[in-house]
């Protein structure tokens, strides 16, 4: 067999807990499998992960319950799935008690997200911190989806702090990218100082819907797959197709009209 | 101010040493030595002493702490060791002692001692509060940064804030403070330290405050090892009569060894989706077993108000110590460092914080 990995993992990083991490990892996998890639997301924020929870999962087998003698290329038969519509994507999620996030290895883990070979990409979830498990799962990412805020001072020096420590982990620029998410931004620190703080330009910006991303997470399903037709989804989105070639052909056709409706069959 | 001191030691090289040193210090007079406790307490009285040296190694000098008080009731007592102990320190400063010097000891060191061991409040007994949070954003930095402060103002006890939080260590920012010592200095140089020369390592923040900052950046955070960490705090224990510990989100064998070395445990949470109680239901269990020990584990949720209150405790199985408003005043005084001004207003989370403070300094956790 080949070496080499042909699967995108994308982790999703952040110095600073509860400002969206679940949120986007959640909807970035959803967002993911609605444009027809196959998608497993892993929930590496072992001891209190939230991924199960976001999406309403039960009884689903976690990262601690796959069998230690399990050859790790059979392991990808084991994961359990998301459903919702016609849109299904594969979940691991974090263990459900505190204790057994203890035994969990992390080079056995990515062992296995190096040999499931079926999903064009993998998304991991992670706890908001420095470890040896979020350190060698950056190692193999393509990329690393660094989630900011811009609500509060010791939050922004933390990802200073952070940001910083991972270029100077020898990561590339490149991988390493900078995403905005508003959260629950109440106080009024302008994003572009903490482009500032940064030094780099944020590839990517969520907007500020509270209550929206409340709304979904309570009801299990990642806003990327509802009904709703709010800016915070679109954002997400759109996020989703900078990962992926896709073309803005959908949001193009609105205004466009028929000559639109042309390129669109061209394009294909 | 002039000290008439009697040692108590049975080791002839410490006679020798402290009548030395207390040659050379004016403020000084060794009007007496003894090697038995006893002789001690019932000669020492016509000496009229107002300081002791007790050597607290010897088991007997330790237990006979507490008769110090009512015979002397004025006088200071100091307890003297060889090499640090921080099980007798902390027995010796339980029984009445102010606090501990390590042999040798210069005259400076004794008089620096008694500056150092004498502020605040006499008579309260040392006690230590860990803040556990099984997630960041729990709104821990914030309740100890306000507690700490509430608690000064309602005793004028000395209070030391260590942040333990070693990769995002927030309290220096709350404080506005630049540190030039932090706890990898504390930990690194803890084997060769005494407790006046830690005193050092704390930068003071607020009237009675000092604070032992965190890494000033991230990677010297693995410079910080557990037992060099519990023996800072350990000693720290006996230099402030209340220390908060801020520890790092989730379990880990910093946060459970602050834990354990700590009297209470308050586990912290800042209601947000609503899994933070799920959260909080996985922890409790992991700190019962040590509530069964006489560890008091108390819960305090931010963003939550009194009438949610009684359908969480139902929830948990567990009573909560306290329940705290969102403070939008709160979060930006964090973000301008001037945290200090926001106590002083008459808002919702102040007096919530005031009652925790209150209960906690009468013992009710």
């Amino acid at each position: 067999m080949a070496e080499g990995r042909s699967s995108i993992v994308i982790t999703v990083f952040s110095t600073t807990s509860g400002i969206g991490k679940t949120f986007v990892a959640t909807n970035l996998a959803a967002g993911l499998a609605k444009d027809g890639n196959a998608v497993c997301l892993i929930d590496l924020d072992l001891q209190y992960g939230d991924v199960a929870n976001y999406l309403n999962l039960q009884g689903v087998p976690t990262i601690a319950d796959i069998p230690p003698s399990m050859p790790v290329n059979k392991v990808q038969d084991y994961i359990g799935e998301y459903r919702h519509g016609n849109v299904s994507f594969s979940v691991l999620p974090a263990p459900y008690q505190v204790e057994k996030s203890y035994t969990l290895d992390e080079r056995r883990i990515i062992s296995i997200i190096n040999h499931i070979d079926k999903f064009n990409f993998i998304i991991v979830d992670t706890k908001a911190e420095f470890n040896d498990m979020n350190m060698a799962v950056m190692d193999i990412s393509t990329i690393i989806n660094f989630l900011c805020v811009a609500d509060f001072v010791p939050a922004i020096k933390n990802l200073k702090n952070g940001y910083e420590a991972i270029l100077r982990f020898g990561y590339d620029v490149n991988k390493v990218r900078p995403v905005l998410n508003r959260s629950d931004s109440q106080t009024l620190i302008d994003p572009g100082d903490v482009e500032t703080v940064l030094g780099k330009r944020f590839y990517h910006e969520i907007s500020n819907d509270f209550k929206g991303a409340s709304n979904s997470i309570r009801s299990g399903c990642p806003l990327v797959l509802s009904d709703s037709n709010s800016k915070v989804k679109r954002d997400l989105y759109e996020l989703v197709g900078l990962y992926t070639n896709r073309k803005k052909v959908s949001e193009q056709a609105t205004h466009n009209g028929i000559i639109s409706f042309f390129k669109k069959l061209w394009s294909r | 101010m002039n000290y008439n001191a009697i040692l108590i030691d049975a080791d002839n090289t410490t006679w020798i040493h402290t009548q030395n040193i207390f040659k050379r210090l004016p403020q000084l007079n060794l009007v007496s030595s003894y090697r038995e406790v006893k002789s001690a307490l019932g000669q020492g009285t016509v000496f009229n002493p107002n300081l002791f040296l007790v050597d607290i190694e010897d088991n007997d000098n330790r237990h006979s702490l507490p008769e110090f008080a009512e015979i002397f009731p004025d006088a200071v007592v100091i307890g003297i060791m060889s090499k640090w102990d921080a099980d007798k320190a902390f027995e010796s400063i339980r029984g009445g002692a102010v606090g501990c010097l390590i042999k040798p000891f210069s005259g400076e060191d004794i008089l620096d001692g008694i500056k150092i061991f004498s502020r605040g409040v006499k008579n309260t007994k040392p006690r230590s509060f860990s803040f556990f949070s099984a997630k960041g954003r729990s709104g821990k930095t914030t309740l100890i940064a306000n507690l700490a402060l509430s608690i000064v103002r309602q005793t004028g006890d000395m209070v030391a804030i260590i942040d333990a939080d070693l990769q995002f260590s927030d309290m220096a920012i709350f404080f506005d403070v630049e540190p030039m010592m932090t706890v990898v200095e504390a930990t690194r140089d803890i084997k060769f330290l005494s407790p006046i020369r830690l005193n050092a390592y704390f930068l003071p923040v607020a009237e009675n405050i000092q604070l032992l900052c965190g890494p000033r950046r991230l990677e010297y955070s693995e410079l910080v090892d557990v037992e060099s960490l519990t023996a800072v705090v350990r000693m720290a224990q006996t230099l402030f009569h209340y220390v908060l510990i801020d520890l790092p989100s989730g379990v880990s064998p910093f946060s459970t060894n602050m834990c354990e070395i700590a009297d209470t445990v308050f586990v912290c949470g800042m209601l947000n989706t609503g899994f933070e109680i799920k959260h909080i239901q996985r922890t409790l269990p992991m700190f019962e077993m040590w509530e069964q020990y006489g560890k008091k584990i108390n819960v305090v949720l931010s963003r939550v108000d009194d009438r949610q209150k009684p359908e969480i405790e139902r929830q948990l199985n567990h009573k909560i110590a306290a329940v705290l408003p969102n403070e939008f005043l709160m979060v930006s005084a964090a973000n301008s460092g001037k945290l200090k001004n926001v106590m002083d207003y008459e808002n919702l989370l102040s007096k919530k914080i005031n009652t925790l403070a209150k209960e906690i300094i009468n013992y009710a956790y």
